[in-house]
């Protein structure tokens, strides 16, 4: 259940009302028709549906068959597997139901359609309800369907009362309860979208990328999608997808139906589906329902991450190409088409495509006629770029292990990470070598370890960086840990935003005992006011610009990493700070007594540098264009970093 | 504006180093940085060294014995110490103190170069990375290999 407050509506008693006489009427139903209960998973919740007569299950649970079973009784038998598995396997562990959905035909269980409140007609999409506190109880009736939908937020229970199934258009086939469905997953952090969506294999051991497709109907998202099926890769639905913008790993986005919509001539051009349309009679449109999952159970997929948004755009030339678009414009281009689509959606569900579209990178997929450049550039578009991470080690065996098995357990992949040992003589190159054998483990997950005679972290390093192969290159120090995701977080910034080199992000601090108290010399930034500040090493960069920068500077090692940036950073290198914590840094009893003196010695040698390479570059000693003797910048950062 | 009577460094804000008669000062408040050669150099170490500001001028005056400025006035000392005072205190880089001066340091007077009005250049292309990172992690300039040093 959502934390918001519930305000009632002007007509609540009415549609408490209402949910009271759903309630008896299916309890009715069932005492006439007998009940039918199913349960799966759906986007990590638990669903049932319980059906009074046999008339609604059809139409309402084809599009949920991928799904994975769940048993409806504690030890009772497992629902019979609708398709092999993966997807709609059979878990064999109960777990109660998140959602309750109460389903019948009311006319073939001789019952009538309850009342309901006025406000059910536009099923509570006036203005103020849109941006009000979400009501207790939503109800809505879609006189297009004859079909009564009510959720109570309260409970999770929902009821779905139509008034003749035979009556029930081709696309509530494809996209049952969408409302219903809707409505509930906000409560859970859940947001369904209006989008197309499709995948494939992160790493050769598991985990799906997946790019979301939105834009409005006739812009060819079936079309690609489908194109995508055929070719192989995973689908996760043509029209409607739930995306968690704020997942552990960063956004993922999941199936909700295994349908397609499609037109009659689509189909023409996918043979191979043909036989998977349903029965149902096509509208004047010529569209009708395909039942994917039942067609490519094996090309059905639960969940990926979501790693690009495409705006598909129809070009009427062969080719197809991608081409990087603000997330702005994706928002301009998804959102009015999500939300006006989805009654009771308002300003929350904004907040969270402007979440969605903030950490992941958009493109505008121009689509050419030739299906096969469509599926091979968005196939390329999601190969994960394989990431570095250098480590340097020295007598580091107090930490390694965690800030190795940190590494591993980010879950990014492909992932390759140099150790360099430099000359420990404690026990770090065992630990290096458990660590290797317990974690390092998959193809795309790789521990290379090297040893070298003691050269100072700056040397370390640049030992690490001659034999990296990533597309870019992160840091973490012995000490240190990576927070789960962030390089998925920091890789798609980077990919979203391709004049940016490089991204950093927050730290957050452990004190390690026999330490009580924060060291006094801990300083804090002005964007976060976090103690510490933003780490040069908390970046993932460019492999380009890393090399064009680099290598670090041995002559001041120590000083080595805030020089990189600063050189970085004079080469013209834009960078971004990620508001989320990258890196977890303790501060122990080896790290936390340094003078001011010492402090002071890392900024020193890289500005001392800078400004001698500055001179050198330039005409003479005090040429330098942002030279200035007041230029107002202090004073404006004083008063930010005032608090 | 009317000086203290004594200055120091605006310590922990500010850092500062002097080498090969060059000072580079970092503001960690404001994230920008400073270089000072010549004169300018001298006089920081001066306020370094608790030089009272009444004999600011006195200690150029012996560190540049032919000591003529520029316009070839020798009361020039003063107002040139007076204005980079108060270049050092509208950013931040000095601080008044009322700590009891130290003995006067032996002032050597310099032969290398004439006198010229110091010349403050003021620096801010780094300023938001030194304010990210204004307390830089520096375990590897005395701990790689790591001291162990005591808490205490």
């Amino acid at each position: 259940m959502s934390a918001s407050a519930a305000t009632p509506a002007p007509d609540s008693p009415a549609i408490a009302a209402t949910r009271d006489r759903l309630s008896s009427e299916f309890a009715a139903a069932v005492e006439k028709a007998g009940i039918h209960t199913e349960r799966f998973e759906l986007a990590g919740l638990i669903v049932e549906l319980r059906f009074a007569g046999r008339e609604l299950l059809a139409p309402l649970h084809r599009a949920f068959v991928h799904h994975r079973r769940i048993p409806v009784e504690p030890s009772g038998p497992v629902e019979p597997p609708g398709s092999v598995e993966p997807p709609g396997s059979v878990e064999r562990t109960h777990r109660p139901p998140v959602l309750t959905v109460h389903a019948w035909d009311a006319n073939a269980c001789g019952t009538a359609l309850p009342a309901y409140p006025p406000s059910a007609i536009d099923g509570g999409i006036t203005g103020a309800q849109r941006v009000g506190p979400r009501p207790d109880i939503r109800c809505r009736y879609q006189p297009e369907l004859r079909v009564l939908s009510l959720l109570d937020h309260r409970t999770d229970e929902a009821w779905y009362c139509a008034a003749d199934h035979t009556e029930l258009p081709w696309w509530e086939h494809a996209a049952p309860m969408r409302h219903l469905l809707s409505w509930w997953l906000s409560d859970h952090g859940r947001w369904l979208v209006h989008g197309a969506a499709v995948s494939r294999p992160r790493s050769i051991t598991g985990g799906q990328n997946a790019a979301l497709l939105m834009a409005k109907g006739g812009s060819g998202k079936s079309t690609t999608s489908l194109a995508c099926l055929e070719a192989g890769m995973g689908f996760l639905g043509d029209d409607y997808c739930i995306v968690v913008p704020d997942g552990p790993m960063g956004p993922t986005v999941h199936s909700l139906y295994g349908t397609a919509k499609v037109r009659h001539e689509q189909v023409a051009a996918f043979p191979d589906l043909a036989a998977h349309l349903l029965d149902v009679i096509p509208d004047a449109e010529g569209k009708s329902v395909l039942l994917v999952a039942e067609a490519h159970p094996d090309l059905m997929v639960d969940e990926a991450e979501l790693t690009h948004l495409l705006v598909p755009e129809i070009t009427g030339t062969p080719p197809t190409r991608c081409v990087p678009r603000a997330g702005s414009a994706t928002l301009a281009a998804a959102a009015p088409s999500t939300i006006l689509q989805l009654p009771g959606a308002g300003a929350d569900a904004f907040a969270a495509l402007r979440t969605m579209v903030d950490a992941v990178p958009s493109h505008t997929l121009y689509l050419g006629t030739d299906r096969r450049g469509i599926v091979d550039t968005i196939s390329d578009l999601l190969r994960a770029p394989l990431v570095s991470v250098i480590v340097p080690v020295y007598n580091g065996e107090r930490f390694v292990t965690g800030a190795l098995r940190s590494i591993a357990l980010d879950g990014y992949r492909p992932i390759e990470v140099v150790v360099v040992d430099d000359g420990s003589t404690d026990s770090s190159a065992e630990r290096i070598e458990a660590a290797r054998a317990e974690w390092y483990t998959e193809p795309d997950c790789t521990l290379v370890h090297l040893t070298q005679a003691n050269g100072g972290v700056a040397n370390a390093r640049n030992t690490a960086a001659r034999v990296i192969t990533g597309a870019y290159v992160a840091f973490c120090d012995q000490d240190d840990e990576f927070t789960v995701g962030r390089l998925g977080r920091q890789v798609r910034y980077l990919q979203g935003h391709p004049h940016t080199d490089l991204v950093l992000g927050r730290q957050e601090l452990s004190l390690e005992t026999p330490l009580t108290d924060w060291p006094a010399w801990l300083r804090a930034d002005p964007i976060f006011n976090d103690p510490g500040g933003i780490l040069p090493l908390s970046m993932t960069v460019r492999r380009e610009a890393f090399d064009r920068a680099g290598p670090f500077d041995e002559s001041i090692s120590g000083a080595d990493d805030f020089d990189l940036w600063v050189r970085l950073r004079s080469g013209g290198c834009e960078h971004h700070v990620l508001a989320e914590v990258v890196l977890l840094r303790r501060i122990h009893d080896a790290n936390a007594s340094h003078t001011q003196g010492l402090i002071s010695a890392a900024p020193m040698h890289a500005i001392r540098k800078h400004l001698a390479a500055k001179r050198a570059a330039a005409t003479g000693p005090v040429a330098d264009a942002d030279l200035s003797v007041d230029n107002g910048l202090a004073s404006s950062s004083t008063e930010a970093r005032s608090t | 504006m009317e000086l203290a009577p004594q200055y120091r460094p605006n310590a922990p804000s500010v850092i500062a180093e002097v080498i090969d008669g060059e000072a580079v000062i970092i503001n960690l408040d404001t994230g920008a940085y400073f270089a000072v050669s010549g004169s300018g150099a001298d006089v920081w170490e001066a306020i370094e060294h608790g030089v009272p500001t009444a004999d600011l001028a006195a200690n150029l005056a012996e560190r540049y014995p032919g000591g003529i400025s520029a316009n070839g006035e020798k009361e020039s000392f003063a107002a040139d110490v007076t204005a980079f005072l108060v270049q050092l205190t509208e950013h931040a880089l000095v601080v008044a103190t009322d700590e009891t001066p130290p003995p006067a340091p032996t002032v050597v007077p310099r032969t290398d170069i004439v006198y010229a009005t110091p010349v403050l250049e003021v620096y801010t292309d780094m300023q938001e990375l030194i304010l990210l990172d204004p307390v830089h992690d520096v375990d590897a300039v005395e701990g790689w290999p790591r001291a162990a040093v005591p808490t205490e």
